[in-house]
């Protein structure tokens, strides 16, 4: 046993030994001294003939690096896992600015909704009677003043009791809405 | 690359895999593979096999706390080397201006390197003992049979694989390997007493 064992070391020094028994080999040089011994022996007359000089290894030398690492904080981010986190990242940031321009759109009509209003009450309302005197201050204005104001003046201008009254003709006012929106 | 070479990168990337994800067991499996290496190269800056190890050390423990960054752009021991030839020269420059005060930088560690009054100088005891076990070996290794001597001498002289020192000697790898491993442990056996008296083993 111990032979095959001094045998795979000496294989494992001359890179001549398969990955799982390699791992398997140090797993053992970890936990037996008489193995390690044995290991760092045959390192040594490998370094004595590649060299001609002798360096000696403390027996502890390993197991001193452990005890230090042992009080080491374990703080890695593993290098395997690293594409992960990124390609969520790409996700966030695509959220991120989708929710950013959803904010964007919704405060812009925020902004202007009276010019989508008008439109809509422009067609889903008849036309109103308005008075010429009415109609010719409004087209002379609308030049001039915001959005905002035309509307405003237009929504006072409208009288909403004749449709109450029935003193307005609705279907001909529809007939002028269509026509508006076909233009 | 070699396949062999491909075989030892593929066990340090299993390693490293494993002690980024927390396994600090698997840190000592590279420390124990890596630890003669390193001891080596620091060595050859410092002269002194005592600071060596020290140097060594620190070096293991620094590729430890940086290892979350290690990519495997390179290999492991590509990127361990040149951790430990920083920790080298900086250890080098430190001891310098310790000695001198001077005011230096990383680049005068070349220079350092090479010159002997500012290397660390052994005790003639450890000189002793260095040159007992270097002899020993040296007379062990002559006193192999041919085929022995031989194959351990092409593999770990001239650095050749398994399968070219079978070409060269005309046998099967198995036999190679076979007769490596009886060389190295009639060393061995020459070698365990003179180590258990020495000062480290």
């Amino acid at each position: 046993m111990n032979n095959t064992l001094h045998q795979k070391i000496s294989q494992f020094l001359d890179n001549d030994l398969a990955d799982p028994e390699a791992l398997e080999l140090l797993q053992a040089i970890h936990s037996d001294n008489a193995l390690n011994q044995t290991y760092q022996q045959y390192a040594i007359i490998s370094q004595v003939i590649k060299t001609g000089d002798y360096i000696p290894v403390k027996p502890d030398f390993a197991a001193q690096i452990s005890a230090r690492i042992e009080q080491e904080p374990y703080h890695f981010n593993p290098s395997l896992k690293k594409s992960a986190p990124s390609r969520y990242r790409w996700y966030a940031v695509a959220a991120s600015v989708l929710a950013l321009s959803v904010l964007v759109v919704h405060y812009d009509k925020q902004l202007t909704p009276t010019s989508h209003q008008a439109s809509m009450l422009s067609m889903s309302k008849p036309a109103p009677p308005l008075t010429n005197k009415t109609a010719s201050q409004l087209a002379q204005n609308q030049s001039q003043k915001p959005l905002n104001k035309r509307i405003n003046d237009y929504l006072q201008a409208h009288n909403n009791s004749v449709y109450t009254s029935g003193e307005t003709n609705t279907a001909a006012s529809l007939t002028s809405v269509t026509s508006y929106n076909q233009k | 690359m070699n396949s062999k070479t491909r075989t030892n990168e593929q066990l340090d990337d299993e390693l490293v895999s494993r002690v980024q994800q927390g396994d600090k067991k698997a840190y000592d499996l590279l420390v124990i593979k890596y630890q003669h290496k390193i001891i080596q190269l620091v060595n050859r800056y410092l002269k002194d096999p005592s600071e060596a190890q020290d140097v060594a050390q620190e070096t293991f423990i620094k590729a430890y706390k940086a290892i979350g960054s290690f990519r495997g752009e390179s290999a492991f021991y590509t990127w361990l080397y040149r951790i430990a030839i920083n920790t080298a020269k900086n250890y080098l420059l430190s001891r310098v201006r310790r000695n001198t005060n001077a005011e230096l930088d990383i680049d005068d560690a070349e220079a350092i390197e090479n010159a002997p009054q500012l290397q660390g100088l052994e005790t003639p005891e450890r000189l002793l003992v260095n040159q007992d076990i270097v002899e020993t070996i040296q007379a062990t290794i002559d006193a192999l049979p041919e085929e022995m001597r031989t194959a351990i001498m092409l593999r770990e002289f001239d650095g050749l694989s398994y399968e070219e020192i079978a070409i060269a000697m005309d046998c099967p790898v198995g036999t190679v390997r076979s007769r490596i491993f009886r060389a190295r442990e009639a060393i061995n056996s020459q070698l365990t007493p003179l180590l258990e008296h020495g000062d480290f083993r």
